[in-house]
């Protein structure tokens, strides 16, 4: 019997497949095909462009890329919406590493969620950059559409290596220093640092005229906080210790990132940055959504 | 009331209440280590959610501990006992058993009488005392109170017990209980009392209060009282006069009540004859209501001269014999002689005292009560007082002081003296002297005047003997119709015996006094009788206002009493009777009780009188010494009092009340059992306090759900799982990642 298509974006299903490459594949095509029934119809639209011509379309329309490696015509009703440039900018410090009991870290998760975008974007003919970074900018690869970037963006996913402290706003001001044209910004990070300079290095790439979308990603635990009991709590980045009821803390625990999250999500609506709150436990098609909201809304 | 362990030893269990600490503590030292990114969000709450912690950890290890506690203390098996908490629970007890012995004990029912079922009871209760136990039995009938030498003796003296009249009460007898188990070196007191709970028993008993028990002895109150006793009762006798002139009939008025359901049964008046056996002289039916109180009257007529005694019976039997019978004594005789010495002129001064104690009807029929003589009072000193009973001063003159010391010693010898003063006393200072006042107890200050009616005689009181008379009447007597206009002022010595007012005007002034002078009695009255109804200087209208019928009965009853008020003839029994011989010839007398038994007793030689002090069997009591002619015969009857033969039971409030708070009632012999062993072994509590131990448990697991409670979507990680979501294979051999491994 063949899967749901839900099932192929659920992270468990997608753990399964070792290559990253495949993995993306498979995001990517369990959620294109999933759009076909699902209310996200409208989206549609956006990949209508490689339609095959007929009779009465606008031959300037006539993506000639596409005929020169098909040698078919299709058409690309919205040529200009495809030349985004997107840059996927990884947090790979030490708490990226974490899992209580899924079976992805969050850097595993954010890595899947960035090589499924970068397929997609290839796909696409757009542009798609890569950045990691943990206490500054670790790693860069350059925007490119060619195929062959998404071997070499998956290649430096796969060797990513979270450890160490975080600058999460020192990074981002570099990832902006470093952008000279106006991109798509996909920020993959847990955001555990003061949250002021971190609002204030998105607001400078906004300055600059970016767009971003923020995915922050947490752990289930760290969302839902399921530990009971007496627990001696150690952050890995500073090796804090921190000994605690875990059934009397949790809901003030809930209500603090509560409050965090939607201080950011405010922040984000009021300077027009798409905040994405997940966590390990969720599908990927609510990343993937947001995402292609961002494009829309974009044009 | 003490506490007290059946297993002491297992109290040190209590120590185990140092385990939830212990485990709190170890818990404390091993809490679950886990990586957590996020420790910022936790650091927030941090120290709200550490004093929280410590609230919820103090709650439930007090919960804990307060649980380990008190199954600790429950296994010690506590009891509450209310005394004697020092001793071992089967070590000696001094237990002193106080029994109503009252005649209401003899009361029948279910076949048995009360005394009998406390027996019964007490025989139960000896079964239950520890074999070395020092045991007294105190009875109401005047047992010595003193602990039986040994349990076998105190046995058998409950098994003589026997009802008797009550020389204590049994609140006395209690008392006496309680401090004869002071006395006893033993730790463990126990006093149990055996009473019907009857008005009778307790009705004038004080209330128990907390302070009166001692706080190591324990009080049994057993209740042996019926509760549906039916019984006819003549709860008293009254008669018309103890002490008759011959051909003087005896009114016998008899005092009925009836417990238990209507019935119609016979009251008859039988006298006691020369053979000892009683010939009854008169019956009457009487129909006997529920409650009701009733009186039945006989007339007896033709008692010869000298002392006739008989008794008012109840026509067969009911459940108490006690109530069934009165005996009375009535002395028949030649009437008193009374010297009535009134000034000139004598007949006319003396008229009306004469007139009221001696009317001329009555004398002539021959059945008058006084003899009375009038002489003129200046010829007093001439004339011979021995023949006479009673003399009467009628307005005196102020007399010599030989004559007052004369008068003296002939009242002191048993002679009754009344006076009427007036007007011809002249003035205070001439009337009284020095043996005036002696015999009178008193001196006369000033004449009071009060115009109009607003003063007369107003006895507030009609307790005392010479106005017995009155009480029937009570208020209907119409006083206020014989005003009294002017009286003297008389102010008694200031020693101890002066006399003393009985009845007083309504302005507040005594009116008559009344001196005990030697054997003899001097009545005083301040105002006279002398004076004519038109006679403007009147004093008063007592014997002149219309149909004077008060003065006439004041006038006797005072003459009576002044005569007769040295004998005893109906007393209550248990008192003593003191009995004028007046005989020189006399030295000692027989005294045969209603039980049938003689005893000498010796006259005294000073008084002439016989003293009878074992008064405690009711009936009539004879005194007799020499022959049938010539020889000495009186007697008196002891009658019980009402008291001993009340048996109604007092509500369970007023019991209640007098009984005391915290009181135990044991009404049957499972009661009585179940008592003593509460009493001596205690109340275990070990129930109750497993219910506690139980509320702390639940009130632990409570708590523990409420800090503790699991979440829904709580689940475990498979263990051995491996964080990363990617191909061991396929990451770099240098990628860390991070791992938790859950509890």
């Amino acid at each position: 019997m063949a899967r749901a298509v839900e099932e192929y974006l659920k992270p468990e299903v997608v753990r399964q497949i070792s290559r990253l490459d495949l993995r993306a594949q498979f995001i990517v095509r369990g959620f294109l095909q999933g759009l076909h029934s699902s209310p996200y119809q409208g989206f549609s639209v956006e990949f209508s462009e490689h339609r095959k011509y007929t009779l009465g379309d606008d031959p300037k329309d006539i993506d000639w890329r596409i005929f020169a490696k098909t040698d078919k015509h299709y058409v690309k009703q919205f040529h200009a919406e495809t030349n985004i440039t997107g840059y996927l900018v990884i947090d790979v410090s030490g708490s990226m590493a974490y899992t209580y009991r899924q079976e992805l870290t969050k850097l595993d998760y954010s890595i899947s969620l960035a090589a499924a975008l970068c397929w997609m974007m290839i796909h696409q003919q757009d542009p798609c950059g890569l950045m990691l970074f943990d206490d500054k900018v670790r790693h860069s690869l350059p925007a490119r559409s060619r195929r062959s970037q998404i071997a070499q963006v998956l290649s430096l996913l796969a060797k990513a290596n979270p450890s160490g402290a975080t600058d999460i706003a020192g990074s981002l001001t570099q990832v902006a220093g470093m952008l000279r044209h106006r991109s798509l910004v996909m920020v993959f990070s847990d955001l555990l640092a003061d949250p002021q300079p971190i609002r204030e290095a998105l607001l400078r790439l906004r300055h600059r005229g970016h767009d971003v979308i923020l995915f922050h990603v947490l752990d289930e635990a760290e969302a839902k906080f399921p530990f009971a009991g007496m627990v001696e709590f150690t952050e890995p980045e500073s090796r804090d210790k921190l000994v605690i009821d875990a059934d009397a803390a949790r809901k003030g625990y809930l209500a603090e990132v509560e409050a965090f999250r939607e201080e950011y999500k405010k922040t984000c609506f009021q300077t027009r940055i798409d905040y994405v709150p997940i966590d390990t436990s969720m599908q990927f098609d609510t990343a993937l959504v947001s995402y292609l909201q961002s494009r829309k809304n974009r044009f | 009331m003490g506490l007290s362990f059946l297993a002491p030893m297992l109290l040190g269990g209590a120590a185990l209440v140092a385990v939830p600490v212990v485990l709190h503590m170890m818990m404390r030292q091993k809490p679950v280590k886990r990586e957590f990114p996020a420790l910022r969000f936790l650091k927030a709450r941090m120290i709200a959610n550490r004093r929280r912690l410590r609230l919820n950890h103090l709650l439930l290890l007090l919960a804990r501990m307060a649980a380990l506690a008190v199954l600790a203390l429950a296994m010690a098996r506590p009891v509450l006992r209310n005394a004697g908490w020092l001793a071992d629970a089967e070590g000696p007890v001094a237990a002193v058993l106080v029994f109503d012995t009252a005649p209401r004990m003899e009361l029948r029912e279910a076949n048995r009488t009360r005394l009998e079922q406390a027996v019964t009871l007490a025989r139960k209760l000896f079964d239950k005392l520890p074999a070395t136990s020092k045991v007294a039995i105190i009875d109401t009938g005047g047992s010595p109170v003193a602990f039986a030498p040994t349990m076998a003796a105190a046995a058998a003296r409950v098994d003589r017990l026997a009802v008797a009249t009550p020389s204590t009460t049994l609140a006395t007898a209690v008392s006496e209980g309680l401090r004869l188990l002071e006395t006893s070196e033993l730790a463990r007191r126990e006093l149990y009392v055996f009473t019907d709970c009857s008005r009778g028993a307790l009705a004038s008993m004080s209330p128990m209060a907390e302070g009166d028990m001692p706080a190591d002895t324990s009080i049994l109150w057993i209740d042996v009282g019926a509760t549906a006793a039916a019984n006819c009762a003549i709860d008293a006798v009254d008669l018309s006069a103890d002490r008759l002139s011959a051909g003087t009939p005896l009114v016998v008025t008899a005092v009925t009540s009836r417990s238990g359901p209507a019935i119609t049964r016979g009251v008859a008046v039988e006298m006691l004859g020369a053979d000892g056996r009683y010939t009854r002289r008169a019956e009457k039916p009487v129909a006997w209501k529920p409650d009701v109180t009733g009186e039945v009257s006989f007339e007896i007529t033709g008692l010869a001269p000298g002392t006739q005694q008989g008794r008012v019976v109840i026509v067969g039997s009911d459940d108490l014999p006690a109530d069934d019978v009165r005996a009375f004594t009535v002395d028949v005789g030649a009437p008193s002689r009374v010297l009535v010495a009134a000034s000139a002129p004598a007949d006319r001064t003396g008229m009306f005292v004469v007139q009221a104690i001696a009317p001329a009807v009555l004398q002539k029929a021959g059945r008058g009560r006084f003899d009375a003589q009038v002489v003129d009072a200046a010829n007093i000193d001439a004339t011979a007082w021995d023949g006479y009973d009673a003399m009467v001063l009628v307005d005196p003159l102020p007399l010599a002081e030989r004559t007052w010391e004369q008068l003296r010693e002939w009242v002191a010898t048993g002679r009754a003296l009344v006076v009427w003063l007036g007007p011809r006393a002249g003035t205070a200072e001439r009337f009284n002297t020095e043996a005036g006042r002696q015999l009178l107890g008193g001196g006369l200050v000033r004449v009071w005047r009060t115009p109009g009616d607003a003063n007369y005689l107003a006895p507030t009181a009609l307790d005392h003997p010479m106005l017995a008379a009155f009480r029937r009447v009570g208020d209907a007597v119409p006083w206020q119709d014989f005003p009294v206009e002017r009286h003297w002022e008389f102010a008694p010595n200031e020693q101890e015996r002066s006399a003393a007012a009985i009845v007083s005007y309504r302005n507040g002034l005594p009116a008559i006094l009344e001196h005990r002078v030697g054997e003899g009695t001097v009545l005083v009255v301040t105002t006279p009788v002398s004076q004519a109804a038109d006679d403007p200087d009147a004093w008063n209208m007592l014997a002149t206002g219309f149909e004077p019928w008060p003065f006439v009965i004041l006038a006797n009853e005072m003459l009576l009493h002044a005569i007769d008020s040295a004998d005893d003839r109906n007393i209550t029994a248990g008192e003593t009777a003191v009995v004028h011989v007046a005989r020189g010839d006399v030295n000692s007398v027989f005294v045969r009780t209603p039980a049938g038994d003689e005893v000498p007793v010796a006259v005294d030689p000073r008084r002439g009188t016989v003293t009878v002090t074992d008064t405690r069997v009711t009936g009539n009591y004879i005194l007799r010494s020499g022959g049938q002619v010539g020889g000495f015969a009186k007697g008196f009857s002891a009658t019980l009092n009402p008291a001993a033969t009340d048996f109604t039971r007092l509500a369970p409030e007023p019991l209640a009340a007098v009984l005391g708070p915290g009181h135990r009632l044991a009404r049957t012999e499972a009661d009585l059992v179940r008592d003593v062993a509460l009493g001596r072994v205690g109340a275990e509590l070990f129930g109750w306090l497993i219910l506690a131990a139980a509320c702390a448990m639940a009130i632990d697991w409570m708590l523990a759900n409420r800090f503790y409670a699991p979440l829904d979507d709580q689940s475990v990680a498979p263990a051995g799982s491996v964080a990363g979501g990617m191909d061991a294979a396929t990451l770099p051999p240098d990628e860390a990642v991070l791992k938790e491994v859950p509890a």
